[in-house]
């Protein structure tokens, strides 16, 4: 039986590229990420009230958008990939409520969706920002 | 055979291709490619579920794939049928194979070992039916040293296990446990999905 060792690298553009490239993918977790963001911040405006205390409205829309977006990344798992959609969909969601949370307990809520879908789009390109850095460094050799 | 695994996922075979059918094996798909064109020799290939992955294999192999669960079998089935090579389907579990010593030149695994109960044992197993030198190598998802994922995957186990896998396993650590030289862990997605190549050490 013949032994690959080392490996033989396939050339192979979408196993070798650091970033998502497909189309399907890279506006998948756009549409997962922004959506999600927004739905989040929709609802956390809603449910946190003007004069909460400040953390109560962050710790309490962190936890409700972390269960929205639980349920929103089941749905976009399916058809986008499973944990490159749930993690940050749901990191997503929690910062999205977070955020929203804070704004909304302090009185100061314009466009909550808006500025859940930013967060969404700043929480994707952070996770793709990592996950090329992770790349980058290839293979972890260990013998 | 470990009944209540085995219940669990006669159960999840139900959904388990609209569940991952799409989305995952698309995202997948090229690294699965690449993974299992490395098969060579008498191949063991454990949890071969519905049968998603035979899609990915090359042509002409030598290939016994194994699951604990006769649903996920009577799934893949078909798929294995049309394969072009060698494909035998068996229930087995992964921890109990009744293969002698130093049977298979190689074993695969796709998503195999956030599911098995004792994974270590599992892959003691898997250790003792491949041959001195023999290679495994696994396509996996795993726990992350990332702070925000990690509490997320740590969050969703105590749920997720009682329909399927488990997030926050450290299959790299079990598979040196279970007595296997790793050489080589290649990132596919974070630190959490990774493909692990791993040689039971040759006798000195």
């Amino acid at each position: 039986m013949p032994i690959d060792w080392p490996l033989r690298p396939i050339n192979d553009p979408r196993c070798t590229s650091m970033f998502e490239k497909r189309p399907y993918f890279v506006i998948g977790d756009l549409l997962s990420n922004a959506g999600t963001g927004a739905v989040v911040g929709a609802v956390v405006a809603q449910l946190v009230g003007d004069g909460w205390p400040l953390p109560a409205g962050m710790v309490a829309g962190m936890v409700i958008g972390g269960l929205v977006a639980t349920i929103l990344s089941s749905a976009a798992a399916l058809l986008f990939g499973a944990l490159e959609v749930m993690l940050p969909v749901m990191t997503t969601g929690m910062a999205a409520g977070m955020l929203v949370g804070m704004r909304a307990a302090a009185g100061s809520a314009p466009a909550p969706a808006a500025v859940g879908a930013a967060a969404g789009v700043a929480v994707l390109a952070a996770t793709y920002i990592l996950n090329a850095r992770l790349r980058a460094r290839g293979t972890r050799w260990t013998s | 055979m470990d009944v209540l695994t085995r219940r669990k996922w006669d159960r999840a075979a139900r959904a388990y291709d609209l569940v991952n059918g799409y989305g995952p094996e698309r995202r997948w798909a090229p690294f699965k490619q690449r993974l299992f064109a490395l098969m060579r020799g008498n191949v063991i290939f454990a949890a071969v579920g519905t049968g998603q992955d035979i899609q990915f294999f090359p042509p002409a192999r030598q290939i016994t794939g194994i699951d604990i669960s006769g649903r996920m079998l009577e799934a893949a089935r078909p798929r294995a049928a049309a394969y072009p090579g060698t494909l035998a389907l068996r229930q087995i579990d992964v921890r109990h194979l009744d293969y002698p010593d130093g049977t298979f030149d190689q074993a695969f695994t796709s998503c195999t070992f956030c599911s098995v109960p004792q994974p270590i044992a599992g892959l003691r197993e898997l250790r003792r039916v491949l041959k001195p030198g023999g290679q495994l190598h696994m396509f996996e998802h795993t726990g992350s040293r990332y702070l925000p994922f990690s509490l997320m995957l740590h969050l969703m186990t105590p749920l997720s296990r009682r329909f399927g896998p488990e997030l926050n396993r450290d299959t790299v650590a079990n598979v040196a446990s279970a007595g296997f030289e790793v050489r080589a862990v290649e990132p596919v997605y974070l630190d959490v999905v990774k493909m692990i190549h791993a040689v039971v050490p040759s006798p000195v």
